[in-house]
């Protein structure tokens, strides 16, 4: 099978050094893109395709949009790394697959795994970052514990969403409506506003691993931060992932 | 009879001028011909928004009707027992659900739900005259959450929920007299064994709390203000199966059921179980029920915004008669005659109908036969009855309608806040009052400003067949329990990452379907397949909705933002059939469109 030569963490060595086989996977990643991205990602990458406007939400009047990601900037939300880092290829892969809910960028099922694989590595070629960078580290995240979502979890986590300020941002009762809400903007100069959780689903995923992980390790490109280091202690963390699951159920 | 009547009128009319000549009436102009100005403005400008919620019902259409009011128009059309091929209600799996294959019915009253004798936002009752049914509209997204199929039931026509403390019941008539288990045993054209039914819904479960039986049949239905009683109107107590039949006697009633010993009679175990349903024998003497005799053939009954009186229309007869609810206790109690009931019978007009209120002790009156709306004081028909004066009548105004009147219901009219202000006559004719649209007409519903003395024709407003009640709510009351978006959640499937699955020869396919693409672009399977398809609009910006339309496969749904729909289909039509949307969602609303892919076997 053609995708098994780009197997793994692979490419890091940069496109110049790219394998017969590997070439004509990107060739298959671009027929790929111009079939199924170019509408929203735009020709360039840059986030600009003819759809412009993919996704409005309206929070207390307020209206914002969701443009398609911008792949020149290297900069992406929904990581399994630290803040700063790329995203790996498995990540992307989940990405390209499920798709983002609530945002406009439509899940991938349809497309053959391969014809998945080969358009991941296409969309590195719009920024050199993918060249430069250091290796990437996914966080090492277990699977939740057991008390997770019990009343004692939930009260402690509380405490945590106090300490660590989520509600500047998230508000009190977790409706994105905090004192510093208004007027942020992500990395493009975009308005956005920070997530409601009583409106339904994330972007990112609603297990408790995935929580976790959009706190921990932020979403580059906009306001939400980086929370490792802040919150060093992993039960806090857990216990912060019991209070954001009892706001989600309004 | 007729010249009897219009002597009457020429009376009355004469009488009623009189009255006004000696009232603080606004000023008149000099030509007595001048008809009384209007106070009240119909015209809603332009990015207005109307004073009222109109819901009207939809007759044989099947549907409810909202509209803004006073400007009557049209805002939503809610489907209950009809096919909407926007919608897609009665083609999705969760619409099919509720309607038990039967995608006909006859919509006839439209009641909000009540707390302490006004409307608390939560939902709108409708009954299925057609195939005996009842539907819940939640108010908060203005669309069916439940139906209840009616047994033992047939022309399930008059409805009213509980108005006091807060509507916990809602009340049922079955106008046609038909056997109880009809299973086609015995002898069935033996009408003797036939009965009606007074059936109990409870409002929260959607469940029957119990039937009342009656040897009578029962046609239209209310409530009383504090929880204690219903009504139903009797126009067959003959027993008849024909028409000349059910017009032989010269009494019919009024039926009162008393709550109070239908609760104790259930608590008790006082009752036969049918089907699973707690039955009880509502005749004459086993104390549940009262009748109260009143002219044959009467038709509507409505009560008083002060909860004092039932106001029975005679149809046939052309008297109303006013009965004390206050004094019921009485009858129930044995202490006094049923008929002792009846306070006052005044003479209106021919075919009165149905009855409205004003809050100000004036009742309005439909006169089918006549073509008018009537105007009377319930006080003054009261003191006449005790002491009779030659040529004096309650009656205070009469208005033409055009033409022959069905119900007629003024805003609020239905609660305590009755506000006195706007009428609807809604007209069964238009004849004339259109251009012409072929042989089947719109029916005419008539705005009539009641806000002073004398009533003032306001508007003509064309109505798709039939209408044939409405309540007009004060705005307040319902907008802010109406969302803008449903919960994601509410829905259990709801999509927010496409996909496919296929178990056998089932294929599901859940979708999402943001402007300006569906989650899934082309989807494959067998001829021969079940597939499902499933497909949450998780677009979030309110008023941006979603089509879904298979082309050659008669499927079609809209989701509105995160609202979710689902149908099930055998794909027995081999080939490429397009999914587009069919709701202009963005610039790029024509590519919104994905491929069913039917391989043939
Ligand atoms: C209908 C428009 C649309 C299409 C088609 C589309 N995307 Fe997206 N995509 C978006 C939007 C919008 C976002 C940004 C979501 C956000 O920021 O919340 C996005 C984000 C992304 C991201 C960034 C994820 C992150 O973690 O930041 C990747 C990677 C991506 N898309 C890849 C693809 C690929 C590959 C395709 C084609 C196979 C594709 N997209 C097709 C609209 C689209
Ligand atoms: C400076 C403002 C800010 C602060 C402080 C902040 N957030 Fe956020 N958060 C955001 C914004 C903005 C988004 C929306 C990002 C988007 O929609 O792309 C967000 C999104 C999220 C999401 C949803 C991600 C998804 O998958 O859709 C979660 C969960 C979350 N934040 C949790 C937290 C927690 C927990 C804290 C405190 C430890 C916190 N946030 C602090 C701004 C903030």
């Amino acid at each position: 099978m053609k995708h098994q030569t780009l197997a793994a963490p692979l490419l890091v060595s940069g496109l110049l050094a790219l394998s017969g086989s590997a070439a004509q996977d990107l060739a298959r990643g671009e027929q790929v893109y111009n079939s199924r991205c170019v509408v929203c990602h735009g020709p360039q990458g840059d986030g600009k395709g003819l759809i412009g406007i993919v996704h409005r939400a309206q929070t207390s009047g307020l209206v914002t949009t969701t443009y398609p990601r911008d792949f020149t900037a290297g900069v992406f939300k929904f990581r399994s790394t630290p803040s700063g880092q790329l995203p790996t290829d498995d990540d992307l892969m989940r990405i390209v697959t499920e798709g983002i809910s609530r945002s406009g960028m439509p899940s991938h099922t349809d497309v053959s795994e391969a014809d998945r694989l080969s358009v991941v590595q296409y969309i590195k070629t719009f920024s050199d970052r993918w060249e430069r960078d250091d290796p990437r580290e996914p966080l090492q995240i277990t699977d939740a514990p057991t008390l997770v979502g019990s009343d004692e979890s939930t009260e402690r986590g509380r405490a945590v969403y106090q300490t660590m300020q989520c509600a500047v941002c998230h508000g009190e009762a977790g409706r994105g409506d905090g004192t510093a809400s208004a007027g942020l903007q992500d990395s493009w100069g975009d308005a956005i506003v920070p997530f409601d959780f009583t409106s339904g689903p994330v972007k990112g995923g609603s297990t408790p691993e995935m929580i976790y992980r959009t706190f921990m390790t932020g979403l580059d490109g906009t306001p939400m931060p980086s929370y490792q280091d802040a919150m060093p202690e992993e039960a806090d963390r857990w216990d912060l992932v019991s209070f954001c699951l009892r706001l989600m159920q309004g | 009879m007729t010249a009897q009547r219009l002597l009457f009128f020429a009376v009355a009319t004469t009488a009623t001028s009189l009255l006004l000549g000696c009232a603080a009436a606004p000023p008149q102009d000099a030509t007595e011909t001048t008809a009384t100005e209007a106070t009240l403005h119909h015209e809603v400008p332009p990015g207005e928004l109307d004073e009222y919620y109109a819901f009207f019902s939809g007759g044989q259409s099947g549907e409810v009707r909202v509209a803004g009011f006073p400007s009557m128009r049209v805002l939503k059309r809610i489907p209950v027992w009809n096919l909407d091929s926007a919608t897609g209600w009665g083609i999705t799996n969760e619409s099919k659900a509720m309607l038990d294959g039967m995608v006909t019915g006859d919509t006839h009253h439209v009641h909000p739900s009540y707390a302490d004798g006004t409307y608390d936002g939560k939902w709108l009752f409708v009954n299925d005259k057609a195939n005996n049914r009842l539907a819940r509209i939640r108010i908060d997204t203005l669309e069916v959450d439940a139906t209840l199929n009616i047994p033992h039931t047939q022309g399930t026509h008059g409805v009213f929920p509980q108005r006091a403390p807060t509507t916990e019941w809602v009340v049922l008539n079955s106008e046609f007299r038909s056997p109880f288990e009809n299973e086609g045993e015995g002898d069935m054209l033996d009408a003797s064994s036939y009965g009606g039914v007074h059936t109990i819904v409870d409002a929260e479960s959607m469940e029957i709390a119990g039937q009342v039986t009656t040897p009578v049949n029962l046609d239209l239905a209310a409530t009383d203000y504090s929880g204690r009683y219903s009504f139903a109107t009797s126009y067959n107590s003959e027993g008849g199966a024909t028409i000349s039949e059910m017009l032989a006697a010269d009494r019919d009633y009024l039926v009162v059921f008393d709550w109070q010993r239908i609760k104790a009679a259930l608590a008790s175990g006082d009752y036969r179980t049918v089907d699973g349903i707690p039955v009880l024998d509502g005749s004459e003497g086993t104390g549940l029920t009262a009748y109260i005799p009143v002219p044959k053939n009467p038709h509507g009954v409505n009560v008083s915004p002060d909860g004092n009186y039932a106001v029975v229309c005679g149809k046939v007869s052309p008297t109303v008669s006013v009965i004390d609810i206050n004094i019921l206790a009485d009858v129930f109690a044995g202490t006094i005659d049923p008929a002792d009931a009846v306070v006052a019978e005044p003479e209106v007009g021919l075919g009165p109908l149905h009855t409205t209120y004003d809050g100000r002790g004036n009742a309005y009156t439909s006169l089918f036969i006549d073509s008018q709306i009537v105007k009377w004081n319930i006080q003054r028909a009261i003191d006449l009855q005790a002491s009779p004066q030659e040529g004096e009548t309650p009656v205070v105004d009469r208005l033409d309608v055009h033409y022959q009147v069905g119900h007629t219901m003024a805003s609020m009219a239905e609660t305590k806040d009755a506000d006195g202000r706007y009428l609807l006559s809604l007209n069964k004719i238009s004849k004339d009052r259109f251009l012409n649209v072929g042989p089947l007409k719109p029916e005419n519903d008539q705005l009539v400003d009641i806000s002073g003395e004398q009533m003032v024709l306001l508007a003509d407003h064309a109505a798709y067949v039939e209408p044939h009640d409405v309540t007009i709510v004060r705005r307040d009351l319902i907008e802010d329990k109406v969302v803008h978006r449903v919960r994601l959640e509410d829905h259990p499937d709801a999509v927010t990452q496409s996909s496919v699955e296929r178990i056998g020869n089932r294929v599901i396919a859940r979708m999402t379907a943001t402007a300006p693409v569906f989650g899934l672009q082309e989807v494959e399977v067998n001829e021969g397949d079940e597939v499902t398809f499933i497909v949450t609009n998780t677009d979030e910006i309110p008023d941006l909705a979603h089509g879904f339309a298979l082309s050659n496969y008669g499927i079609q749904f809209i989701v509105a933002p995160f609202e979710t729909k689902s149908v099930t289909f055998i794909a027995d039509k081999p080939g490429v059939h397009w999914i587009y949307c069919t709701t202009f969602c963005h610039a790029l609303h024509l590519e919104m469109r994905m491929r069913l892919v039917v391989r043939a076997r």
